[in-house]
């Protein structure tokens, strides 16, 4: 393995890394509709209720 | 005469509203009372539904819902207009501005710190949305259909962080129809804001103050932000705000939200009210002579009966006292009235009705309208029929005609269809693949002279490159193919699908308002689901949902475009149109079924408003693209990259996790081997292929990228005809991804989704075997 073979291998795991924290990040903020609106905080702010808990 | 039985253009005025329960009391909430002027505008093409004008803007009903209304042919045109008249200039009431309840500087204010919460509340269509984005800098989806919103969303006002504004979905009165109806409807009961934003539609405003007369009885701070001005005035019309605001007793604002006008006047008179608590200075508008005062007595008899019961479950008691009279049970239910005064107050309203000689629910509607009319031909001069109306009208000769409706639609979408795989997305898919190619050369040269190590040349190349770039070059098609869609519905294009669809849908059990959420299905699946809420029936909701996935959402888009160009360039558009076709069938067929087992019963009734056309605001539509290309972009470098990797390392190692050969031993083929005997009958048993299946649940577009790093380079070329054939079709109709899945889930529970899954891969596997096997006998191998 040379100097080149680290810096890829590098790259790509910091990049995995990234890939995950954005994945976590976009769930929890609810970016890019999950579908899962009672669970996750919404698609731009919030969108705390579930609806269907508050049906008669 | 019932109204069906009206000729095109004659107008006649309502004698009786027939019907029953949330039906008739949502027609008495669109304006259609005893004394309303309707004049019959055209059938839809199948000659059912109908489309009517009153109150000056258009609503579509059917055939079976007009006959329950009795009219009475009148010689007057309803046109919706006003003659010009000259009224004495209004003092300025200066309501929420400080002064007029306090003096300036001084008043009552919450603490400081206090956060003021807003309601933005008004009818469907009115341009809430819009004035959302404008208050908070928000990026919120507009459409021109009613019901674009299906959910709460939340903003601080800019400049104000102290605030939230909340936009909810669209009503037409305090009533709910439908189930998104009642997410507004709880939130201004429950939630309590400290006030509430009533967006009022100028250009509509009889029909659209009649939530407003709710709204007052609330009891809570509001501003009423007359919106579409410009639109008004520049046909003809005038609003006399100061007199307006006088006989509502509540600030009035008028605005233009699509062009930011006169938001910041609007925002300092919100903040206001709700700062200072000022409440509305009227909510008594029942006329103590109006018709002998019969309704006005029973309202303040029954308010004066419930007063505790209102006040001990935290309801307004203006507001409850009239919802007692229109017995909703909703709000009796919370009220828990004894047997003795259940009865009393059931003697007071037959002797109303008696009096009045309506019925309970048209008495009040009636009230409401009366207030409103008088309102109205104090502070309002009607416009001539607008531009945009006349516009509407000439459009929809062709649009919504008897012989072109449905030539004219199939025609659009194969234009869609075709200008985006064919000419403008796919040119464009073109350039990127190369581009794309480009760059991949160009690192692979890189690597092998700087004599990187094998494995991690095969990781990047093979897998990163090979993965992540095919699907990256599906991204013109997927943003072309949004802004079409995103055009027909701006437009207003596709309100008018669902008015001339409806006898169509209604063979197969739906209604004329499921087309909607299966026409954004050919966008992304999860919207789709979300935006059934606007079907006010629990059996339209869940059929519509079912039937969602059938309808070819973009994700997919690569799956086709990989394998067409591989096997059928010369018909690309064809098959392309084709695979659409095909789903959309299957679809029917399912409908069909589940309308004779699942869900027997008839489709909801088809009353809908039919917005004018409207141009697509460039705004709008730019950031709607952005927000899809971000989307596929994010999806792209997170969830197909990882996939992409995990899946390149498992192809490449055994067991032992030693790099293997032949692919044929590495653990991914181990695994995947266990579906290859079920895959098989469709010529698709090759372990590569079923885990490319598998990936797509996560989602769509790695089925394509999969099959890359498995294949190689020959991806598009190792299948034979038939066993394409067969892998397009099962793609189209098997499980949705999961974000689908999830949404689903929400929307009907884990067993229905749970279901789906199975259910769609069932369908799926039989539909792509019937392919393969009619493949393999007309010849291909």
């Amino acid at each position: 393995m040379n100097i080149w073979d680290f810096i890829i291998i590098a790259a790509i795991a910091a990049a995995v890394v990234i890939a995950v924290i954005v994945i976590v990040r976009n769930k929890k903020r609810g970016k890019g509709c999950c579908g899962d609106c009672s669970r996750c905080s919404g698609c731009t702010e919030k969108t705390r209720e579930s609806l269907h808990k508050r049906l008669p | 005469m019932k109204l069906n039985e009206l000729k095109i253009g004659q107008t006649a005025v309502v004698k009786q509203v027939g019907g029953e329960g949330s039906l008739r009391q949502h027609f008495l909430d669109m304006g259609v009372i005893p004394g309303a002027e309707i004049t019959l505008v055209k059938y839809a093409p199948m000659g059912d539904p109908l489309e009517v004008m009153l109150h000056g803007y258009k609503l579509t009903l059917r055939i079976s819902e007009a006959e329950k209304i009795t009219a009475e042919l009148t010689e007057h045109k309803n046109t919706g207009t006003d003659k010009k008249t000259h009224r004495k200039k209004s003092k300025h009431p200066g309501l929420g501005e400080g002064g007029r309840f306090h003096p300036k500087g001084s008043g009552n204010p919450l603490p400081e710190g206090t956060k003021l919460t807003f309601a933005l509340v008004g009818n469907q269509n009115c341009g809430k949305t819009t004035l959302f984005n404008q208050l908070t800098g928000a990026n919120q989806h507009v459409g021109n259909f009613p019901g674009v919103t299906v959910d709460r969303k939340d903003g601080a006002i800019k400049g104000y962080p102290d605030t939230l504004v909340t936009d909810l979905p669209g009503i037409y009165s305090m009533s709910p129809y439908s189930s998104e109806e009642i997410v507004s409807r709880n939130f201004v009961l429950n939630e309590k804001p400290r006030a509430i934003i009533n967006i009022v539609d100028a250009t509509n405003i009889e029909r659209n103050l009649y939530l407003t007369m709710q709204l007052l009885e609330m009891d809570v701070p509001m501003v009423v932000a007359l919106n579409m001005m410009d639109e008004m005035t520049a046909n003809g019309g005038t609003v006399d705000i100061n007199r307006l605001e006088e006989l509502l007793g509540v600030p009035v604002v008028p605005i233009s939200a699509a062009k930011n006008q006169g938001i910041d006047e609007l925002v300092e008179h919100a903040i206001h009210v709700a700062h200072y608590q000022e409440k509305p200075l009227r909510q008594d508008y029942c006329g103590g002579k109006d018709h002998g005062g019969t309704v006005h007595r029973c309202l303040h008899a029954i308010a004066h009966l419930i007063e505790h019961h209102a006040e001990d479950a935290g309801l307004p008691l203006r507001f409850a006292a009239g919802k007692v009279i229109e017995n909703d049970s909703l709000l009796l239910s919370q009220l828990t009235l004894e047997q003795n005064e259940k009865e009393m107050i059931e003697h007071i309203v037959l002797q109303m009705e008696k009096e009045r000689g309506l019925d309970r629910s048209a008495a009040i509607a009636d009230m409401r309208f009366s207030f409103i009319s008088r309102v109205c031909s104090a502070a309002v001069t009607k416009p001539m029929r607008s531009k945009e109306s006349i516009r509407s009208e000439k459009i929809d000769r062709i649009l919504t005609g008897k012989w072109t409706a449905i030539p004219m639609f199939i025609l659009i979408m194969a234009a869609v269809f075709f200008l985006t795989f064919n000419v403008i997305g796919g040119t464009m898919q073109e350039w990127l693949k190369a581009g794309i190619d480009a760059l991949s050369g160009m690192t692979d040269a890189a690597l092998t002279d700087a004599n990187v190590n094998k494995v991690v040349h095969g990781l990047l190349t093979e897998g990163i490159f090979a993965g992540v770039g095919s699907v990256l070059s599906f991204l013109p098609i997927i943003v072309t193919l949004f802004f079409f869609l995103s055009l027909l519905e701006d437009s207003g294009y596709i309100a008018r699908v669902a008015f001339f669809m409806d006898k169509l849908l209604r063979k197969i059990g739906l209604s004329g308002r499921s087309i909607v959420p299966l026409l954004i299905g050919f966008g992304c699946t999860v919207p789709a689901v979300m935006s059934t809420r606007t079907l006010p029936s629990e059996r339209d909701r869940k059929m519509t949902i079912l039937l969602t996935p059938f309808m070819s959402c973009t994700a997919k888009l690569p799956i086709y475009a990989f394998f067409v160009d591989a096997f059928f360039p010369q018909y690309k558009a064809l098959i392309m149109t084709g695979l659409y076709t095909l789903g959309i069938l299957v679809g029917i067929l399912v409908a069909l079924l589940f309308k004779g087992t699942l869900f027997k019963g008839e489709a909801v009734p088809f009353v809908m408003e039919l917005p004018n056309y409207r141009l697509p605001g460039a705004r709008n539509v730019l950031q709607l693209l952005w927000e899809k290309a971000k989307d596929f972009l994010t999806k792209a470098f997170t969830v197909i990259l990882i996939a992409t990797i995990v899946i390149w390392l498992l192809q490449s190692f055994d067991w032992h996790f030693n790099l293997v050969e032949n692919k044929g031993d590495s653990i991914l083929a181990m695994a995947a081997g266990l579906l290859v005997p079920v895959m098989a009958p469709l010529g698709l048993g090759d372990w590569r292929i079923c885990t490319s299946l598998i990936s797509g649940f996560m989602a769509k577009e790695s089925v394509v990228s999969t099959m890359e790093i498995l294949f190689g380079e020959n991806a598009g070329t190792v299948l034979p005809v038939a066993a394409a054939s067969s892998l397009l079709v099962f793609s189209l109709l098997y499980t949705p991804c999961v974000a689908a899945i999830a949404s689903i889930r929400r929307e009907l529970g884990r067993k229905w989704a749970a279901g789906l899954i199975v259910w769609q891969c069932v369908i799926a596997w039989t539909a792509a075997s019937i392919v393969h096997l009619i493949c393999f006998l007309a010849g291909g191998t």
